[in-house]
């Protein structure tokens, strides 16, 4: 349980919230239909901290500010208890969406959930443990592992050639600067051998993703405005993105926070590379392997949708054999990275991740690829425990690919 | 069976409080509309929606063809509520014998309001007997679907989708009990008024509930059709004036959020169907695309 600090009355709880999500109040029958798809209840089957009790207890203390009775009788303080308890099940959760895709009245709970996360943090209930922590690093160190800034290109191999100015500007994000280094060395190896020329920042900030996906929207402006004027400056005019978390974050986050359009297309490394094997620009050689793809949640989820793309690049692999996930695209279960729940609840985050990788070993595929590195890292330090499930090797889709062009 | 001109006596046996049910009625109606407008302004002094991003393989003029889509998913999603028989036919069933019993009754009292408030009286004969059979088959409806909703929640539901609270279980009472008071009442005033002697044989569930009421003779019938009519038309009432404050507001709510989603998906797919997935286990499992 986190902290109760002084409540702040002045907050008003739907100031922030969108239309759709307000409405999304109202529209939640409670028919429990998502539950069994949320990771969280598979992992922990806690049903008060469930999707539909979520939405309960913020219409419940919404309310109680905008409720007739107060309309009628003033305002009513905020229910304590129930706070902190909303706030506990909104920050256990990944923020992954899937209870979204299976809501029969389509709520955008992708948006709901972080939209809530920043009003618990202005009432002073969020974020949630080691969460808390996350502003302060991602502000002073611009990623939020608190690694140096100084090495955040040290991923980049040295056969690999950017421009100092380019049309195509490469978005490399935090999780592929440090901890999952083998994705973007090789999404920057086969953006290369398919004569894609782009640039790097050599002062890329964290795209925001952290900040926001916690609640902490305060200097996530900052962030956005100092990424795109930097890639403005040199001339791109298309971003290409790596990481599902940047992904979304920069397609639904950034006009909001840059306050207009952004002046730059925003594409997926896998559009791209998919598009010059179409085109013939990029040749793959043989893999002879039976593997199954796992659809990272914000990448398949997330306002691009990027689903049929990698699926297309593996198709051009000769020998390569793809066996489905019994869920998978826009339906795909989370490896429990995501919404910081992997610093707030290792042992859950940890348990979500293993459920994917059992799915995929009950395929008998030889691999699992992924193209996420939040799932990356999550993955392979599930797999370093002393209990884990399953040894299946666990690869990076486009560290792959760079080593079969 | 009956003349041209047969009709029911609205309001038999509680003539003398006619003023009060339309003063009651406005009363629930005000609450309601202030419960809508209440819910409103709060939906508008929420932020506008960010736009989406349209990308270089977005195909299509978005806006116009989002409105399409938006159509579409309120004809398909809110009427017919197809995700819902998506992910199974039980929960499909029960939702659309609810949704469309309560509407029908709902458009048949608007219709005896017609009729009789505004002079039009064409609640006669053959449309009478129509009106009145219709309406039974929608009331049997909506009782066999609440029943049926309660059997899925409370019995046949696994332990992790049982998320029902208090407010859940009241909303399938009240439900219910405005469709069996309304039978009953059915049934009462038919053994309590002379004129409606040869409804106790049509084909109803009104006419059989008539039918036990007839043993206790026309005076004892028509005071228990007093009680019922209060009873009933208080519910009803209420119900009217609870549905802002309620979960039932989803009526309002639901097709909104459907059709923002719908809007959403297509201007972010460029036009694609939006799928909507079904129950358990997905296609796909151990396909082999092409190497």
């Amino acid at each position: 349980m986190c902290a109760m600090k002084a409540e702040k009355p002045e907050v008003r709880l739907w100031e922030g919230l969108t239309r759709s999500d307000l409405i999304s109040l109202d529209a939640c029958t409670r028919c429990g239909q998502c539950i069994p798809y949320c990771p969280i209840q598979e992992a922990s089957g806690q049903r008060d901290i469930s999707p539909p009790e979520k939405i309960t207890m913020f219409r419940q203390l919404l309310s109680s500010q905008r409720g007739a009775r107060a309309v009628l009788f003033g305002q009513r303080p905020l229910d304590r208890e129930k706070l902190q308890k909303l706030s506990d099940a909104l920050y256990h959760c990944t923020v992954c969406g899937v209870c979204g895709e299976y809501c029969e009245v389509g709520i955008n709970c992708m948006r709901l959930w972080p939209d809530m996360r920043h009003k618990m943090v202005e009432l002073g209930v969020g974020p949630f443990g080691p969460q808390k922590d996350t502003p302060k690093t991602t502000w002073e160190f611009k990623n939020p592992y608190g690694q140096p800034h100084s090495e955040r290109l040290a991923f980049l191999p040295p056969d690999v050639h950017v421009e100092k100015a380019a049309e195509n500007g490469f978005y490399v994000g935090c999780s592929g600067a440090y901890p999952s280094k083998p994705m973007v060395a090789g999404a920057v190896r086969v953006l290369q051998a398919a004569g894609v020329p782009f640039t790097i920042l050599d002062d890329e900030w964290c795209c925001g993703f952290p900040l926001w996906v916690v609640g902490v929207h305060d200097k996530v402006e900052q962030f956005v405005r100092h990424n795109v004027d930097e890639f403005v400056r040199r001339g791109v005019k298309r971003l290409i993105t790596s990481c599902p978390c940047c992904t979304t974050m920069i397609t639904g986050n950034w006009p909001r926070y840059y306050g207009k359009e952004l002046p730059f297309e925003v594409v997926h490394t896998t559009e791209v590379v998919a598009d010059a094997l179409r085109r013939g620009k990029l040749k793959i050689r043989e893999y002879r392997k039976k593997i199954t793809y796992h659809d990272p949640c914000l990448l398949a989820r997330g306002p691009r949708e990027v689903i049929r793309p990698p699926r297309e690049v593996l198709e051009y692999v000769p020998g390569l054999e793809l066996v489905e996930m019994e869920r998978h695209g826009r339906l795909s279960k989370c490896c429990g990275a995501g919404g910081g729940i992997r610093r707030a609840n290792f042992k859950m985050s940890i348990d979500m991740a293993n459920i994917v990788i059992t799915d995929g070993d009950k395929l008998g595929v030889d691999e699992m690829l992924i193209d996420c590195p939040a799932c990356f890292e999550r993955m392979h330090l599930a797999q370093q425990q002393p209990d884990h499930p399953s040894d299946l090797p666990i690869l990076d889709l486009m560290d792959v690919i760079s080593r079969l062009v | 069976m009956f003349s041209a001109s047969y009709h029911r006596v609205v309001f038999f046996g509680v003539q003398w409080w006619t003023a009060g049910f339309y003063l009651s009625a406005l009363v629930a109606l005000a609450i309601m509309v202030w419960g809508i407008w209440l819910k409103v302004s709060l939906w508008q002094s929420g932020d506008a929606d960010p736009a989406v991003i349209r990308g270089p393989l977005d195909q299509g003029s978005g806006w116009t063809l989002s409105w399409r889509a938006v159509a579409w998913f309120f004809s398909a999603d809110c009427l017919l509520a197809l995700r819902v028989l998506r992910r199974g036919f039980y929960r499909w069933i029960m939702l659309m014998l609810v949704m469309w019993g309560f509407l029908i009754l709902f458009a048949g009292s608007l219709a005896l309001m017609v009729s009789h408030d505004f002079g039009t009286h064409f609640l006669h004969g053959v449309v009478y007997y129509d009106f009145k059979l219709i309406l039974n088959w929608a009331g049997v409806a909506l009782l066999v679907g609440l029943l049926g909703q309660a059997v899925r929640r409370y019995i046949m539901a696994k332990p992790q989708e049982k998320v029902y609270n208090g407010e859940d279980a009241f909303m399938l009472i009240l439900f219910f009990a405005i469709g069996l008071t309304g039978f009953l009442l059915q049934g009462a005033g038919m053994a309590a008024e002379a004129n409606r002697v040869p409804e106790l044989s049509w084909p109803t569930l009104g006419a059989w509930v008539g039918r036990q009421f007839v043993a206790m003779g026309p005076a004892a019938a028509g005071s228990w059709h007093v009680a019922i009519w209060f009873v009933h038309v208080y519910l009803a009432l209420f119900m009217i004036a609870y549905i802002p404050f309620s979960k039932m507001f989803h009526m309002y709510a639901a097709p909104l959020a459907a059709g923002a989603a719908a809007r959403r998906r297509f201007i972010r797919t460029g036009g694609a169907a939006a799928p909507v997935p079904p129950a358990g286990a997905v296609a796909g499992s151990g396909r082999a695309l092409k190497s």
